[in-house]
């Protein structure tokens, strides 16, 4: 079994990488961070000193990090994959970036004589631990099928949907979804509030009503039960709504819900939420309906 | 003739101070009897309830909160029709849904007696002054016949169409101005934090095309008409300006809802194809979403330009 090379160890990465370990197929690890590799390299992992020296030893490469700058930096920078890799190295960008990034990467690495997919994962920090994520892929089906082994590894489902870019559309695709329909629960809830109805009488009641959804059962009881530690923070909300909004504004098309929600995204940010769960949109509302006062200090000093 | 004028609000008696002025002798009636105390010692006459004041009265005028209140003035117990004469008018100044003008209206036409919607807009310096505009919708005999009373409350009285086009006429004027009241706090919070002084910005963006016009002659080039090319400001161009303005917004943390949607809105225009038109073309997205077609002929347009 040929070896993977895994660049970013965060929440997301972290998980991969344990479930990729557990599944023995040997792992070359990096990550900035020196604690977190030398973590897993306890673990099993045989720890990299840059992204190129990782792929100096492996035939095919994950890229898990946050932004699309460090997606650029990991696999095309001076001591990225393409600097180690030899052609034929194959990558699978597994972080959720702007999709006309993964153009432009492909075509740097092709000229190389190496192929990149794109592999964007679903099931937050929870699913990666547990190894039930879901690989949305796009483009060449060979280098899909070499990573078949370490998505079975991290993923419950694997779907390949098509050429370069339809798994990272795939995936914003489903992001709007949950960030839309987040901002959407936190208004009804607080409507509710206002209206005197118990939180959790509308939970026991939309859960077993026509308003259910996978983001209400996510969202809800971390409202209910004031807890607001994060899966997906408002920060990395507000960026995903950055990358899906972008994305239809190149194909033309007018989001008229999404480019609102992702508006009410920074203005919690603002109020000092970027950190917390998506949850905490609840505490913008109750703000909004004059439920509580989030106002920044500065803001208040003027009232009086 | 007596005129009866119901509501001394700060609106209402300042209306009703200007109709004295003018020589007409009223009948008042207020919820709060002190709220008449002026009213009553310019020499106005005090009447118990609204029906008191129509029977004392051919011509009544109402300047109250709300629907509800006029409503109640109008068809509650001791009501404005209940003591209304065959022929008499009733105008309400009040800013009041055209459902209910229209309800009230009907109501009144039974029994023979005129109502007509007159709100009025120029706030409480305006009903001082009389730099007032009164919106008139309903019978357009009936307000020809009063025009010179109503021209004792403000200086630009005009008759709009049927019952309820007043209060339309207002409603689209409020609406439009506090639409472009948020947007305009959204523009200049992102201005002031992106590090321009608010009043050098003031001064800037007033010296702008759009700030050397009043806020509805803009309509008048491409709107009304429905003529969107040539273009005077292509839609490609407006949509990279908006599209630079909302990343403004991003680069400094501040939320910008109003222009995203307007965004969105350029969007769609541009996927129709209509780029290179006029980028008021954008416009046309609402009416066939509100299914009208907006056309007026030009000559039509030139004259009104003329009469203002």
């Amino acid at each position: 079994m040929s070896g993977v090379g895994l660049i970013g160890l965060g929440v997301m990465g972290g998980g991969m990488a344990e479930n990729i370990l557990n599944a023995k197929i040997p792992l070359v690890a990096y990550d900035i961070d020196a604690t977190k590799l030398a973590h897993f390299a306890s673990l099993g992992a045989a720890p990299a000193t840059s992204p190129a020296d990782a792929a100096r030893q492996v035939p095919r490469s994950i890229c898990m990090v946050e932004t699309t700058a460090q997606a650029l930096s990991v696999i095309t920078g001076e001591d990225g994959i393409v600097a180690g890799a030899s052609p034929g190295h194959r990558v699978a960008c597994a972080s959720t970036i702007a999709p006309q990034a993964i153009h432009a990467m492909h075509a740097t690495l092709a000229a190389r004589g190496m192929e990149l997919i794109d592999a964007p994962v679903s099931g937050g920090g929870p699913g990666a631990k547990a190894g039930t994520l879901a690989v949305f892929a796009g483009g060449d089906s060979a280098t899909v099928e070499a990573f078949r082994d370490v998505f079975g590894a991290v993923a419950d489902n694997v779907f390949h949907l098509g050429k370069l870019g339809s798994g990272m559309a795939m995936k914003l695709i489903n992001n709007m979804l949950i960030q839309t329909s987040s901002v959407a629960i936190a208004e009804a809830m607080i409507m509710g509030r206002k209206a005197g109805i118990d939180p959790q009488t509308i939970y026991d009641v939309v859960r077993v009503s026509t308003g259910y959804s996978v983001a209400f059962e996510r969202r809800v009881p971390k409202m209910i039960a004031r807890d607001f530690s994060p899966g997906g923070t408002l920060d990395i909300s507000y960026k995903d709504q950055e990358l899906q909004t972008a994305f239809a504004k190149e194909l033309g098309v007018p989001l008229f819900v999404a480019n609102v929600t992702q508006q009410i995204y920074q203005m919690g940010r603002n109020l000092g939420l970027g950190k917390e769960d998506g949850s905490a949109l609840i505490k913008l509302y109750e703000h909004l309906a004059g439920l509580s006062d989030l106002a920044p200090p500065a803001a208040k000093k003027t009232e009086k | 003739m007596k005129v009866g004028f119901i509501g001394l609000g700060t609106m209402g008696a300042a209306m009703a101070a200007n109709l004295q002025k003018a020589g007409h002798e009223l009948v008042v009636h207020d919820v709060r009897r002190e709220a008449a105390e002026p009213s009553l010692a310019a020499g106005a006459q005090w009447a118990q309830s609204p029906r008191a004041v129509a029977e004392a009265a051919e011509l009544v005028f109402t300047s109250l909160p709300g629907p509800v209140e006029v409503e109640a003035v109008a068809l509650g117990d001791d009501g404005l029709l209940s003591g209304m004469r065959r022929g008499g008018a009733f105008f309400d100044l009040s800013t009041n849904s055209p459902t209910v003008v229209r309800r009230i209206h009907a109501a009144f036409a039974k029994r023979e007696v005129y109502m007509l919607d007159a709100p009025v807009s120029g706030g409480p310096v305006g009903a001082k002054t009389g730099r007032l505009a009164l919106w008139i919708g309903g019978d357009e005999q009936i307000f020809h016949r009063h025009k010179a009373v109503l021209d004792a409350i403000g200086d630009k009285v005009r008759y709009i169409g049927p019952i309820g086009a007043g209060s339309i006429a207002k409603l689209v004027h409020n609406g439009a101005g506090y639409c472009i009241t948020a947007a305009l706090a959204e523009m200049f919070s992102v201005g002031v934090k992106a590090g321009v002084e608010p009043l050098a910005l003031f001064e800037a963006v007033r010296d702008g095309a759009l700030g050397r016009r009043r806020t509805f002659d803009g309509l008048v080039d491409q709107f009304l008409p429905g003529k969107y090319e040539p273009a005077a400001f292509a839609l490609k161009l407006a949509h990279k300006d908006v599209t630079l303005a909302t990343q403004l917004g991003r680069d400094f943390g501040v939320p910008m809802r109003i222009a995203e949607l307007a965004l969105a809105e350029m969007t769609e225009a541009m996927g129709r194809g209509w780029g290179n038109r006029d980028s008021r073309a954008m416009m046309l997205l609402q009416q066939e979403r509100a299914g009208v077609d907006i056309k007026v002929d030009q000559k039509a347009i030139d004259e009104a330009l003329k009469r203002a």
